[in-house]
């Protein structure tokens, strides 16, 4: 069981309210038996309502508007400004110098990484062989392979025929391109 | 606050690298293509436009010079990049169509034409979306064999009208040769 020496501590902090549910029992039991230390906590309660009493609770009304009056009037000095400003701008700018840089980066890919690079890449060299060989065949004998540009319609990147008399033509108001192979019989006539 | 955010965009757009071609390509892979083919019998017969032709009578008085065209049949099939597909024509005579890639606007394909087993012709050409190329010269009955090729990209996802097609006539073979 506790003495008085030991409660009289707790008899401010029991009378807030703070104590821990089993000091407070504690201090409960001791109080019940002890008229001592009950005028102690009386006079701790007293001197509470006082306090409170004297204690005068400032307005509240227009408090926030008065405080951002008061901070518009404080001069904030240039360099201070400029810093915060730098900040800011360190903060939009990074996340969007990364997007930049990716979006960059992925357009990059694209062109020269992708299976359309690969493509388009193919499809010039392609057209190369193409071409080297047709002028190659210009100065023999035609071989019936041919490289022609047809107009936007159609484009014609190969034509190997059995016949080497092949004609191709295009129509422009149809828009149609035309291979004629002639028959072998009607051709050796 | 901003690492975390950079961090994010770096993510989101590394995520974007990896998988947007794939599925590019993979749309254009997978695009369905109309190929139409129709067999002309052409001829100095006098014997005038085939009122089935009517759709394409003006191209044909334009490319050519006979008084006779007919009909012969008309063959369509849908098809995939990559895939060939085969139709028999009059007169014993194969045609294998395979379109290769789509282009923007334009189509690749790839034609060989057939006399039996024997290799008449090959090329390799890229076509305007629902443009037409023909091919002519075999003979065929009293006159000519003209080829229409088609060929129209379609969209991923239905309906889909052929606008250009010529009408179906009565002894038309349905189906390609796969």
């Amino acid at each position: 069981m506790a003495d008085c020496s030991e409660i009289a501590p707790l008899l401010g902090v029991f009378e807030d309210g703070e104590l821990e549910p089993h000091e407070m029992q504690e201090v409960a039991r001791h109080l019940a038996r002890c008229g001592n230390c009950e005028i102690v906590l009386h006079d701790y309660a007293a001197l509470g309502r006082n306090l409170r009493a004297v204690v005068l609770s400032p307005p509240l009304e227009n408090f926030a508007h008065a405080v951002q009056r008061r901070l518009d009037e404080v001069h904030i000095p240039l360099r201070a400004r400029l810093e915060h400003y730098l900040e800011s701008l360190g903060e939009r700018w990074t996340p969007a110098f990364a997007l930049t840089s990716a979006a960059l980066a992925f357009g990059a890919w694209v062109l020269f990484f992708t299976p359309y690079a690969r493509q388009n890449a193919d499809q010039t060299a392609s057209a190369e062989r193409e071409t080297r060989s047709f002028r190659h065949n210009e100065s023999g004998p035609p071989l019936g392979t041919a490289f022609v540009e047809s107009g936007p319609q159609s484009v014609i990147s190969r034509l190997e025929a059995k016949n080497p008399s092949v004609a191709v033509w295009s129509e422009p108001e149809t828009k149609t391109t035309v291979i004629w192979i002639p028959d072998e019989s009607s051709a050796n006539e | 606050m901003s690492d975390r955010v950079s961090g994010k965009a770096l993510g989101f757009a590394v995520l974007l690298i990896t998988i947007a071609p794939q599925l590019a390509l993979a749309q254009i892979a997978g695009r369905p293509i109309a190929v139409h083919i129709d067999s002309v019998l052409a001829a100095d017969t006098n014997k005038g436009f085939d009122t089935r032709l009517a759709p394409m009578s003006h191209r044909l008085k334009k490319l050519f010079r006979y008084s006779t065209y007919r009909l012969e049949s008309h063959q369509e099939a849908i098809t995939e990049c990559g895939h060939m597909i085969g139709f028999s024509l009059p007169g014993g005579l194969i045609l294998h169509v395979e379109p290769r890639r789509i282009e923007g606007d334009m189509i690749e394909m790839g034609v060989s034409l057939f006399q039996g087993e024997h290799p008449m012709m090959t090329t390799d050409f890229h076509l305007m979306n629902r443009g037409v190329l023909m091919l002519g010269g075999p003979r065929y009955e009293q006159g000519t064999l003209i080829i229409s090729i088609a060929a129209e990209a379609m969209p991923l996802h239905p309906p889909f009208a052929f606008p250009n097609a010529s009408p179906l006539p009565p002894h038309a073979e349905p189906n390609a040769l796969r």
